[in-house]
């Protein structure tokens, strides 16, 4: 394996949650912190913004 | 029969959201049917098959919301209609009154020292939301499925150059750090760690090891491709590392489907060199394949079964606990009393499964015991079911898989395709019993036994009409520290006349020795 | 990053320190003749985009006809028609004369105009003056001979007067103003009635200095005291100041002007020069004055006072305003995330405009067009409804539509990729 950096787990976990708020309502049920995204496909779905974006953003 | 259709412009909801507003109009409004889901046309090929298309929908875009009612009246449609509405604007405006970020760097900016992402948004979106966290520095657990290959090999070489975790696509446990992501059981922190490309892998291996009072330091999920070929098995060597070098980690379990050859290599080589005992649970693989591979199996130990991980996990490091497995002998007074209320064409089993794995692992050891068996993950064309095939002979169904999936939310969210289908079976006269999971935790349903033994009086008070007892017999994956309660869970079953197994394997040796038992009386 | 997004991200930067370092100054009052680039006796200006006559919105008609009688430049309302279809009445866009002018934003040659100077770079910009209070006026395109007699005052007494104690004061500091004003309850669109006394107390010294002696000094002080939203005008002349140097940045995706002719929304973009993007307006959302006014008679969106939001004030800082929030039957809860949903449509905060209810954060400030697209988060502007044959009937919000973004988005990317 070619040289990579190690990969080390996060003492503390802090989660941004995108797309099913049920994931996140998990998390709150472990009292964890969780940043919730109110998720929605971007340029509303549109292919062809979504490539624009994709090459500008 | 009364069809009402409504179109919501640009309104966007999650599909679980949509899955749960369905659920309650249809509870509430004493309507035949509601469907609220986005004009997709994944979704559209839904609405159409349920007679709900109309030329509103078939005009709708993907971004618009779809509500439709069958009723058999047009009072009862509209008030389902207006239930529908109030729910929807409720939760826009509770919604944009929180508050709530709309893309991951919005929530950067908001939260700058979060370290991993959870995302589940539809396939085609998700590499794009998997990247951008990857390109931030976040670790990932990606739960979404429908993820191309080619993307996900990038993905979790970004992620490796990185020093990055990119659980999945397909990923849908994890436990890290004690904290349960995905679909997760609550279980104590321990001395065993595992990497495994299931996620009821996952899920069952904990859950009986929390029996046997053994916890777990880190549960890494891979997601279900990522020893294939062409990944490489990325994922589950960076997490064999993690476990390598974390002192808290006594014994590592990697749990799998057979991976490709040369992976399965890779991943043996830096097992044998882990200085601590690897036991490696590859469901299918036979010992000798595995040997023949690494030469010598001084520092790694087998395992066949998701049961016998567990249990030989709680041998290698001595801590004298065991399941209270059933013994052959009770299996076959147990198989006996079942097998004396069947008829004599009773003959098959229906396997109804949400978890994956649990499905594959069952499927592997009942060909083995009686043959043929049917499927929708089976190997051989001849045993193949499609999503539209009925159950034929002995059928095993894996209900989390894609093609029952797509515009659906999985099983474990949304028990209704499911519950339809122990119905279907049931109605069969030559099925013997019905073999179903039952998966409790983070993320599960709060009840799922209770919905289960509704669906099973219904079931079996039709097959009574005809004459015939119906067998159940279910394996609970879950603890009594689950929110839901094993032994409650298990109460509840008990009561229906319901077998329950401590075990998935067990389940199946059950169903195994019934189907025997009745063969015999029959010969 | 790839090459591309690099030199957005230092485009956009360099467009929000040419906004941000403006410093906008209040030092002048004159006809629009004199000081306005472009300006013709002929010329009428309305608010922008530019529209051809026919399709034009009842409050444009109704002022431009109205200017025209005014100025004198036709008899009659027949002979005005006449003129504007011939050309012998000019008619354009105040934006395209480096003015904004709110409502139907009429301006003539006599109509007296703020002007502001960017001390920073040295541009100017102009807007036609208030009004005053009140339903009817030239500005939300009603005319008659009362309003004809109120704007000659204005041009004939209380211009002279103000021109005297602007210069005299030497500048006045707009960029100040509102700062201190939003802390004190303005959104600087809505509701300036805080920058509006600001405003006076700044004009106060000057004021009796330079024009103690006036005869018309008593009668223009009570005309401005009544005139309590008076500041907006000035507002405005201020943003327009501050975005001009940010108009023509390549590569820049930040929105450099936004403005509706109550029949298209259009906007501009830095990296995209004088290109006006244009979609139908929206029409307001919000309450009505008189309850014999509903939204069949509310014409849609109509004037340049947006330029407001294009510098993160207004709509982008409703929390600021909890007044505001009644007319959109609203809460302080709402306004914080109407705010926090600006945030994540803009390149950065203003250090300059702190928002007391956020626990003082910065205003968003300078609309990425791609995070637009993206989020399909529009721009979200406070504003006033407008009767579709003239009139002010009510106020609420309105969002700028999705389309001219997307569109200045495909532009960018013709352009640029």
């Amino acid at each position: 394996m070619p040289d990579t950096p190690t990969v080390e787990l996060p003492q503390q976990l802090q989660v941004i949650n995108i797309g099913l708020e049920l994931f996140a309502e998990t998390l709150r049920e472990q009292q964890q912190t969780v940043l919730h995204v109110r998720w929605e496909p971007p340029a509303q779905g549109d292919p062809e913004l979504l490539g624009m974006l994709d090459a500008l953003l | 029969m009364s069809v009402r259709v409504l179109i919501r412009p640009r309104e966007y909801h999650d599909s679980v959201r949509l899955m749960q507003l369905s659920e309650r109009v249809r509870r509430e409004s004493g309507v035949d049917e509601a469907i609220l889901m986005m004009a997709t046309a994944n979704n559209k090929k839904i609405l159409r098959a349920s007679g709900m298309m109309t030329d509103a929908v078939d005009a709708a875009k993907a971004d618009d919301l779809v509500v439709a009612v069958v009723a058999s009246s047009d009072a009862l449609a509209e008030a389902a209609i207006e239930l529908a509405t109030e729910q929807l604007t409720q939760r826009a405006a509770g919604a944009g009154a929180s508050h709530t970020p709309r893309t991951l760097d919005s929530a950067l900016a908001l939260a700058p020292e979060a370290n991993l992402a959870q995302i589940s948004v539809p396939g085609m979106y998700a590499s794009r939301e998997a990247r951008r966290a990857l390109e931030k520095g976040l670790h990932v657990l990606l739960f979404s499925d429908n993820v191309g290959l080619e993307d996900e090999l990038t993905l979790k070489q970004l992620a490796r150059s990185k020093g990055l975790l990119l659980m999945g696509p397909d990923c849908g446990t994890s436990i890290l750090n004690g904290v349960g992501l995905g679909f997760a059981n609550a279980v104590r922190r321990g001395p065993v760690g595992i990497v495994g490309a299931s996620g009821t892998g996952i899920q069952e291996i904990t859950v009986l090891l929390e029996r046997m009072g053994l916890g777990i330091s880190q549960a890494i999920g891979t997601g279900g491709r990522d020893l294939k070929e062409s990944i490489g098995g990325i994922t589950m060597l960076m997490g064999l590392e993690i476990l390598v070098a974390d002192p808290q980690t006594e014994l590592i379990i990697l749990t799998s489907k057979p991976p490709a050859a040369n992976v399965a290599q890779t991943v043996l080589a830096c097992a044998a060199r882990a200085g601590k005992p690897v036991l490696i649970n590859f469901l299918g693989a036979q010992e000798a394949d595995l040997t023949g591979l690494t030469g010598s199996k001084s520092q790694l130990h087998f395992a066949t079964t998701l049961e016998q991980t567990a249990l030989s996990a709680s041998s290698l490091l001595g801590t004298g606990t065991s399941l209270p497995l059933l013994s052959p002998a009770t299996i076959e007074a147990r198989a006996g009393e079942l097998a004396t209320q069947l008829q004599p064409q009773q003959r098959f089993i229906r396997g109804l499964y949400a978890g994956g794995t649990l499905c594959f692992e069952s499927l592997l050891y009942l060909q083995r015991e009686l043959g043929q068996v049917n499927s929708n993950i089976a190997a051989t064309a001849d045993s193949l079911l499609t999503e539209s095939d009925s159950s034929r002979g002995h059928t095993l169904l894996d209900m989390g898989d894609d093609a029952y999936t797509i515009g659906r939310a999985h099983p474990m969210i949304d028990p209704t395709l499911r519950m339809q289908r122990i119905l279907q079976e049931a109605a069969d006269p030559e099925v013997a019993l019905l073999l179903l999971d039952v998966v409790l935790g983070y993320g599960a349903h709060a009840d799922p036994a209770t919905l289960l033994v509704e669906t099973l009086r219904e079931a079996r008070q039709k097959a009574k009409r005809e004459g015939r007892y119906l067998g159940v017999i279910v394996t609970i994956c879950g603890t009594e520290s689950d929110s839901q309660c094993l032994s409650r869970q298990a109460a509840v079953l008990q009561r229906e006349d319901v077998l329950v197994a401590t075990s998935n394997a067990e389940a199946a040796r059950l169903a195994v020795a019934v189907i025997k038992t009745t063969t015999e009386m029959g010969e | 990053m790839s090459a591309i997004k690099e030199q957005i991200e230092q485009a956009n930067e360099q467009a929000l320190a040419a906004i941000l370092g403006a410093r906008p100054l209040l030092v002048d009052v004159a006809p629009a003749l004199e000081v306005v680039p472009g300006m013709t006796a002929n010329t009428i200006l309305h608010s922008a985009p530019a529209i051809e006559w026919s399709r034009m919105c009842g409050p444009h008609r109704n002022g431009i006809i109205g200017a025209a009688l005014w100025e004198g430049l036709a008899k009659d309302a027949t002979q005005a028609q006449q003129m504007i279809k011939s050309g012998e009445i000019v008619v354009a866009p105040c934006h395209h004369h480096d003015s904004v002018g709110a409502g139907a934003g009429i301006t003539s040659a006599s109509t007296p105009m703020l002007v502001v100077q960017n001390a920073t770079t040295g541009n100017r910009a102009f807007s036609c003056i208030s009004e005053g209070g009140g339903l009817r006026l030239l500005k939300w395109g009603v005319y008659d001979e009362d309003i004809g007699r109120h704007l000659s005052w204005q041009a004939k007494v209380l211009s002279p007067v103000l021109r005297d104690a602007v210069r005299a004061g030497g500048g006045i500091d707009i960029k100040s103003i509102i700062s201190k004003a939003v802390q004190m309850g303005d959104e600087c669109h809505n509701r300036t009635i805080a920058s509006t006394s600001l405003f006076m107390r700044a004009l106060l010294e000057p004021l009796l200095e330079a024009c103690g002696d006036s005869p018309d000094l008593l009668e223009s002080v009570r005309f401005l005291v009544a005139a309590d939203q008076f500041f907006l005008h000035g507002i405005m002349a201020a943003a327009k100041a501050m975005l001009m140097p940010a108009s023509a940045i390549d590569y820049s995706t930040v929105v450099t002007a936004m403005a509706r002719n109550g029949v298209e929304f259009g906007i501009q973009v830095a990296g995209l020069g004088d290109q006006w993007f244009t979609a139908p307006a929206n029409n307001v959302e919000g309450l009505f004055f008189r309850s014999e006014w509903s939204y069949d008679d509310a014409a849609p969106d109509l004037g340049d006072s947006c330029i407001t939001e294009t510098i993160g004030l207004g709509g982008f800082i409703q929390a600021a305003a909890p007044t505001v929030q009644q007319y959109v039957q609203g809460n302080m809860q709402q306004a914080i995330a109407n705010t926090q949903e600006m945030q994540q449509i803009c390149v950065t905060s203003n250090n300059d405009v702190q928002i007391p209810a956020m626990d003082f954060v910065g205003a968003p400030v300078g609309i990425d067009i791609r995070k637009v697209v993206q989020t399909g988060i529009a721009p979200l502007i406070d504003t006033a409804i407008t009767h579709k044959q003239g009139g002010l009937i009510g106020a609420g919000q309105v969002r700028a539509p999705m389309a001219c973004f997307e569109q200045a988005l495909k532009a960018f990317a013709g352009r640029y990729q």
